[in-house]
């Protein structure tokens, strides 16, 4: 079961957002958790990252970035989940109806 | 000046990441933050050159940078965590295989095996064994006793009046009265009360009269201690009535060897001094009433006997209803506390006190619970056991010093199989796991070990030990705490340090770089080592001379002198049944055979004045009343005037040379009046109890009686004891005719062990209602402190022998340390036409420089041991060559012995491999 942290993270990532400061800036969360919640999710593998290209830091003129991104088993916990939220948003309007 | 900061908070933070991930963690942040930059740079440049504001939804500020830079520790501190979780886990894991590497590489070092065990098992059997007896002697099953927590003893105080001493505080056993008046009012705390009353007595069974200490007890004795008996029955209330049949209970020790254990023992009759009492049960084995026997004790020395309570009324002797003589006992009601029995006991204290307001003013009950034996304080009890424990556990962590002294020296050999795990990727916690293991196989080798020897000692113990000895939970609690002290003291240091060898030096080293402070910090444990066991053995050794200088000081008349204690006072004897006693037992001795003289003494303390000397002087005299061939039977020697004859009475005396000295320090002492204050031995004064002593800073009297005695003879000094050589000065006083109480019969004889017998008949004809009638030589007698002494001697001995097995133990680790570090030397000393006993040489050389050294330290130990025990033991001289020497030569021999195998390991090496290592 993904935490909401985790599951903000991961569609931050599958939104496109590729690297720790842009999620920060997506998920509205701070830096100290970010980081934290991606390592977490890179070490049980629904994430993978890998580092920018020398050339393209180069140019950029600043240190190579740590780009991440879903795995396939990353994708399918994050679609279960949004179906899981999903159905527990359905069961809250249906209270605040009755 | 904001992304600086943020860049500087990353760099600190990177110091918490595990080193293995911190180049790529600060990479990583960095790049975020540089980006971060450019990007604002990028967009500022990009909204100038449009000149018109874009869509940009996020606009970043630095402080934005700033602020996100603050989860760059937090996100270091996860990491770091993450780490340790990791290394835990690799730890914990594949200890299995481990365990087989350990096993196999121990199975390949035996002897290294052997030796440890030896080490840590010596230690962990002596403290397994001791702590266990501690347990039985604070919570283990007493014999013939049910439920010992539940047991209280009790004593009373109250404030006593003794006249010239004022008042004080005292806390006595029970009078009869007290007994019955506080068993009347003791409520429901305690469940029962129970009061004993030792007494001697001889018990016959159709045969000859045996001397046996026994016990009055109230009726419910028995009830509360929850006694079961061997055979028959125990007394019981009905038993303690007056007009109730006589009844006895005796001993199983006192049946199984006084009376061959005869079957039809119970309903038999037996004679207790001249009265007839039916024995209707006998106790069960080891049950010696509320004491139990002390270690080493015969049961037999203790009371083997119990009659019930009213008997005593009217026994020759026995104190009287209102004196305190008896100790009670007590069992606790279920869920009753001491402070409860306390409480229940101080109405019937205040209901005493009010009924005897002269004899037990203020009084009140102590209660102690019998589980914590006969001290007072739990505190002195911790003293005692910490002393006690002290010593094994000190000989277990020497063995814990040597064996990671061993391990270490083993490390360093197998430094370069650590340095090749090392490079194959082993993790320094993995190496310490693997030696970690290694620890824990061999603390578990030497516990099973310590506890066996520590069965065999308890086994070995037991006859000797009043209570059952047993490896309860209580001690298997402590033998696991214990290993567990082992394994890191000798186990984990060890592999720590030698792990931070094999870190730093890799494989770059060969075996031979050697920490020289390693090796000076170990050399001087074994010397410290080697210096106890020889300052222990040394002190064995003086402590031996001292009892053999005893038995020299033994003076030649105690070796065929008889001494017999003839106590009257429990016949009730008057004066002149005491002299008659007296003078037909010496007449009777007087005509044997075998006897050259006999006399009667009885022996006082005195204090005396010269006729200038101030009432205040206190000066003390040993000596006492004695008949006139006292002085022929007791081998005085007369020195001047002359000895006492029958006629001589009242005011005459025989002094020793010092007293003479003492009273005429020039000239002859005979004629000379003096006075002495001399201890009534009149009827008036028997049965006199005193019960407080003075307190400090109050004068105990006011007005002394003195007596003007003249010196009629003069006699040399006799000495009493064996560890005391100045003799006590001595004034000898005419026995008076009328002396009443107790005395003691002299006999001289030519066959000391035949006649011992032969006396104790004489006197049974005489009287043979007298209890306890022990006849011992006077020889023993003068020894009397030398079986202490020996036993002191025997243990620090044993101490001393187990102290050097472990030193020997630690010189062997050194040496074969040594050894492997001078692997290569030796090889090239060998290349270049050593001998083999040329090698031999040089690593005996080394171990006999270290044992030199150790019995110097040694020695210089153990001259201030002597000189202290000089002044508290005779013939001890502080250079003692017979107590010196003999311990440095087992020293050296075993310094050879341990040298022996690193020695002919080094004779066997083969220069050509050494050399190809280098």
């Amino acid at each position: 079961m993904l935490s909401y942290t985790a599951l903000f993270v991961l569609q931050a990532l599958s939104q496109g957002h590729k690297f720790g400061f842009d999620i920060m800036d997506a998920t509205q969360l701070p830096s100290g958790t970010v980081y934290p919640a991606l390592r977490r999710l890179e070490a049980s593998g629904l994430v993978e990252s890998a580092w920018e290209e020398n050339a393209s830091s180069r140019k950029a003129g600043r240190p190579r970035r740590r780009y991440y991104q879903l795995t396939r088993s990353g994708r399918e916990q994050l679609s279960e989940a949004e179906t899981r939220y999903r159905a527990v948003s359905k069961l809250f309007e249906k209270r605040s109806r009755a | 000046v904001k992304t600086a900061l943020a860049r500087a908070i990353v760099h600190v933070s990177a110091c918490l990441v595990p080193a293995s991930l911190r180049a790529r963690w600060r990479e990583e942040w960095l790049g975020e933050i540089e980006g971060q930059r450019a990007e604002g740079r990028g967009q500022r440049a990009g909204q100038r050159a449009a000149g018109k504001r874009t869509a940009w939804k996020r606009p970043r500020s630095n402080w934005r940078t700033l602020r996100a830079a603050f989860g760059a520790p937090r996100d270091a501190i996860s990491l770091r965590i993450e780490s340790a979780r990791q290394t835990l886990r690799t730890a914990v894991a594949g200890w299995r295989t481990d365990v087989r590497q350990v096993v196999r590489a121990l199975s390949d070092a035996p002897s290294h095996v052997a030796t440890v065990v030896i080490c840590l098992g010596t230690g962990t059997s002596i403290s397994v064994a001791v702590f266990s007896a501690l347990n039985a002697m604070l919570f283990g099953e007493v014999p013939g006793m049910a439920d010992r927590g539940s047991l209280v003893r009790l004593s009373l105080g109250y404030e006593i009046a003794t006249e010239g001493m004022g008042r004080g505080r005292s806390f006595v056993p029970w009078s009869a009265s007290d007994f019955e008046m506080l068993d009347a009012s003791r409520g429901p705390a305690l469940s029962g009360l129970a009061v004993e009353g030792f007494w001697p007595f001889a018990v016959s069974l159709d045969r000859e009269a045996v001397d046996t200490r026994g016990a009055f007890v109230s009726g419910h004795y028995f009830d509360v201690l929850g006694t079961q008996p061997a055979l028959g029955r125990l007394l019981r209330t009905e038993d303690d009535r007056p007009g109730a049949p006589a009844a006895a209970v005796i001993g199983f020790h006192l049946w199984r060897d006084r009376f061959d254990g005869v079957l039809n023992i119970v309903g038999r009759s037996i004679l207790v001094g001249d009265r007839a009492f039916t024995v209707v049960g006998v106790a069960p084995a080891g049950f010696t009433g509320i004491q139990f026997a002390d270690i080493g004790e015969n049961p037999l020395e203790r009371t083997q006997l119990w009659l019930p309570l009213h008997q005593a009324a009217n026994w020759p002797g026995v104190p009287h209803r209102e004196l305190p003589w008896l100790n009670a006992v007590g069992r606790l009601a279920p869920g009753a506390t001491l402070d409860t029995a306390r409480s229940a006991l101080t109405a019937g204290a205040g209901r005493l006190a009010a009924a005897n307001p002269a004899a037990r003013r203020g009084a009140y009950v102590t209660v102690r619970s019998h589980a914590l034996g006969f001290n007072d304080s739990p505190f002195e009890i911790l003293q005692g056991v910490t002393l006690l424990l002290s010593l094994p556990l000190t000989v277990l962590a020497i063995g814990c010093a040597n064996v990671a002294n061993l391990q270490l020296a083993r490390a360093t050999e197998r430094a370069r199989e650590l340095s090749v795990r090392f490079a194959l990727g082993a993790s320094r916690a993995q190496i310490v796991r693997l030696l970690t293991v290694e620890a824990c196989v061999l603390a578990l080798l030497s516990a099973a070990a310590g506890w066996i020897g520590a069965a065999l000692l308890l086994r070995t113990a037991q006859p000797a030990f009043p209570l059952p000895l047993a490896l309860d939970g209580h001690v298997l609690a402590f033998s696991v705490g214990l290993t567990a002290g082992v394994i890191g003291l000798s186990g984990l240091a060890p592999a720590w340090l030698g792990t931070r060898r094999a870190a730093l030096e890799g494989l770059k080293s060969s075996t031979r770089a050697g920490g020289s402070a390693h090796s000076r910090l170990r050399h001087a444990l074994v010397i410290v080592q080697m210096a106890l066991s020889l300052a222990l053995l040394v002190t064995s050794g003086l402590l031996l001379t001292s009892l053999r200088a005893m038995h020299d000081n033994v003076p030649p008349a105690a070796r065929t002198t008889l001494v017999a204690r003839l106590d009257v006072d429990t016949l009730g004897y008057s004066s002149a049944d005491t002299r008659r006693l007296r003078d037909d037992v010496l007449a009777r001795l007087e005509s044997h055979p075998r006897v050259q003289s006999a006399a009667a003494e009885r022996m006082l303390e005195f204090r005396y004045w010269s006729a200038t000397d101030d009432i205040s002087l206190t000066r003390f005299a040993g000596g006492g009343y004695v008949t006139a061939s006292w002085f022929q039977t007791a081998g005085a020697r007369l020195v001047a005037g002359r000895t006492f004859q029958p006629s001589d009475g009242g005011a005459t005396a025989v002094v020793s040379e010092s007293v003479a000295r003492q009273l005429v320090p020039a000239g002859s002492a005979v004629g000379t009046l003096f006075y002495l204050n001399s201890p009534a031995i009149t009827p008036q004064s028997r049965h006199t109890i005193v019960l407080t002593r003075p307190t400090p800073g109050q004068s105990p009297e006011t007005s002394v009686a003195r007596h003007p005695v003249e010196i009629i003879g003069v006699v040399a000094d006799i000495p009493q004891r064996a560890d005391d050589p100045p003799p006590d000065p001595a004034v000898y006083l005419p026995l008076p005719s009328d002396a009443a109480g107790m005395f003691t019969l002299r006999v001289r004889t030519n066959d000391p062990d035949a006649m011992a017998r032969q006396v104790r008949d004489v006197v049974r004809q005489a009287e043979p209602r007298l209890p306890g009638v022990a006849v011992q030589t006077a020889e023993a007698l003068f020894l009397r402190d030398s079986g202490e002494v020996r036993a002191v001697a025997l243990s620090i001995g044993g101490l001393g022998v187990v102290a050097l097995l472990l030193a020997s133990a630690g010189l062997y680790a050194v040496m074969a340390y040594l050894v492997s570090l001078r692997r290569q030397e030796i090889g090239i000393r060998m290349a270049i036409g050593a001998r083999p006993g040329d090698v031999i040489g040089l690593v005996f050389r080394q171990g006999v420089r270290l044992a030199v050294f150790g019995s110097l330290a040694g020695f210089a130990i153990a001259t201030p041991i002597a000189l202290g025990l000089r002044s508290a033991f005779v013939g001890i001289s502080p250079f003692d060559p017979a107590a010196m020497l003999p311990p440095a030569g087992v020293l050296m021999a075993v310094t050879l012995m341990a040298s022996a195998i690193p020695a002919r390991r080094a004779a066997k090496i083969d220069p050509i491999r050494a050399l190809r290592d280098e």
